[in-house]
């Protein structure tokens, strides 16, 4: 079992770095001709680098509805980037752990996506590609209130780390809303990713920092990591304590959740959601073995209904069911 | 909106004069702010208790008004900050408790905490005790009790 930056409960990590422009409108003020100038010149800073071999770039206007939403449902880009007014891209690399979204809120939302819980290799990324974008292009940064964004929230170090957690155990005690008000006293949120607070399906929650200004970039980091750790030992410790209150009660949940992934013929995506979440959770637990926890966690996400789409033929929505029961079986 | 002195440049300034506690505005267009004051024929008979200040309400860069940017709290450009700097201030102490960007990892001295840290302790305890208790976990609740109680003693 690969415990490895806690991955048996740490999904993903994003760090996200929000830049602008000296002296040029934000995407929402800004003209056609300035938008698209903008994105010619941040391709453009790539040219010379080792990176470029990696990345591509398309503009939102290029990418098919499909495209956009399968994008989306991967957490690669924003919606708010297919609607901005302004004309948009985006550059992503090979393996998507890349993503740099052009005329969003801001002129520059740099993206980097690592595995489990892994902060420092993710920033690393990230400080490599602002470098080689500040060769080419001055970001705009006040004496006293930092790096300047559209809005105030990024204000400072625009700096935003995330990271996707499975805590089934603690929305299984009912205790979102304590963790909700812990959060916010820290200067951090925590969403549900898949649906809004005890109604998250799959359990699925996502942690990040809210304050991004009075604090180093590095200080931030920390403090988002100390947080994240005291989560994750948090879900650890409640689900040892459900365990032993009710063992037969969730012993039973687990097992009978890898029935049906084992032997369903379809599956709908909510339901995958739910399966995948008590089977990971019976292996965490260690009362299912040889499951490959990650392994199946992203076929989960490959099995989502654009992601289906986009790289099958267009499957209707009852042959997608019976497709993902096929992707989620391959795993067990 | 047009100037109200000359009627014909668009208003960026919003004149405010108090006098004696009576407050009288004036939107203007940059020339006739900048001007001798519009006051004068009234405004130098009265000196006693008189203020006056000249707010910028028009990002001179990106055309974005005080208004625009109270209402949805977005900056329509980096110079925004600068012209309702005052305001830009008071909201990001709002956000982030602090408007002064730290570049320096914190070495000896701590990064300034976040406020509410020791009652947030607390908080979370007394939320775990209801929880507790709701569960009818008795052992437990007795136990977040002890606890809440050493920590308000303190
Ligand atoms: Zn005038
Ligand atoms: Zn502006």
């Amino acid at each position: 079992m690969s415990n490895i930056n806690e991955k048996d409960i740490a999904v993903t990590t994003r760090i996200r770095l929000a830049r602008n422009i000296a002296s040029l409108p934000y995407p929402r003020k800004m003209t056609v001709l300035q938008a698209e100038e903008l994105i010619e010149k941040v391709w453009d800073a790539f040219s010379n680098s080792p990176l470029k071999n990696e990345l591509t770039m398309h503009k939102v206007s290029d990418l098919s509805d499909i495209k956009k939403k399968a994008l989306i449902e991967k957490h690669l880009i924003s919606s708010e980037l297919c609607t901005s007014k302004a004309p948009a891209a985006m550059i992503i690399s090979s393996d998507e752990k890349i993503s740099i979204m052009i005329n969003e809120e801001d002129h520059l939302r740099i993206q980097v996506f690592s595995d489990g819980l892994d902060t420092e290799s993710a920033y690393d990324m990230a400080k490599k590609v602002e470098m080689l974008l500040s060769e080419k292009l001055t970001f705009d940064k006040d004496d006293e209130f930092g790096f300047l964004t559209s809005c105030p929230t990024n204000a400072g170090t625009g700096l935003r780390a995330s990271v996707m957690l499975h805590l089934p155990a603690i929305s299984a005690a009912g205790r979102i809303n304590p963790l909700l008000k812990w959060a916010a006293n820290l200067g951090m949120t925590v969403r549900g990713l898949y649906g809004e607070g005890s109604r998250a399906s799959g359990a699925l929650f996502q942690l990040s920092n809210q304050i991004t200004l009075g604090a180093s970039e590095e200080d931030i980091l920390a403090r988002f990591s100390a947080a994240a750790c005291s989560l994750i030992s948090e879900e650890r410790r409640i689900c040892a304590e459900l365990f032993q209150e009710s063992e037969s009660e969730l012993k039973d949940k687990c097992l009978r959740s890898l029935g049906i992934l084992k032997y369903a013929y379809t599956i709908a995506s909510s339901e995958a959601l739910g399966l995948v979440s008590n089977v990971c959770m019976g292996a965490n637990a260690g009362i299912i073995k040889n499951i490959d926890v990650v392994a199946l966690r992203r076929a989960l996400f490959n099995s989502m209904p654009a992601t289906l789409v986009l790289d099958g033929e267009s499957l209707s929505a009852p042959e997608r069911d019976v497709r993902r029961a096929q992707i989620l079986q391959k795993t067990l | 909106m047009l100037c109200e002195k000359c009627g014909k440049n668009n208003a960026t300034v919003l004149y405010t004069q108090i006098i004696n506690g009576k407050k009288s505005s004036l939107n203007l267009c940059s020339k006739c702010a900048s001007g001798e004051s519009i006051f004068d024929n009234f405004g130098s008979l009265l000196s006693f208790g008189t203020r006056t200040e000249a707010v910028k309400t028009v990002c001179p860069t990106c055309g974005m008004t005080l208004s625009e940017f109270t209402h949805k709290g977005r900056m329509g450009c980096g110079k925004c900050y600068e012209t309702f700097r005052a305001q830009a201030k008071s909201m990001l102490q709002k956000i982030h408790g602090t408007s002064v960007h730290r570049e320096a990892k914190a070495d000896d001295t701590p990064a300034p905490e976040i406020r509410k840290e020791e009652k947030s302790e607390i908080d979370i305890l007394k939320d775990n005790l209801k929880n507790a208790i709701e569960t009818e976990n008795y052992e437990e609740a007795a136990k977040i009790r002890d606890e809440i109680r050493e920590k308000e003693g303190k």
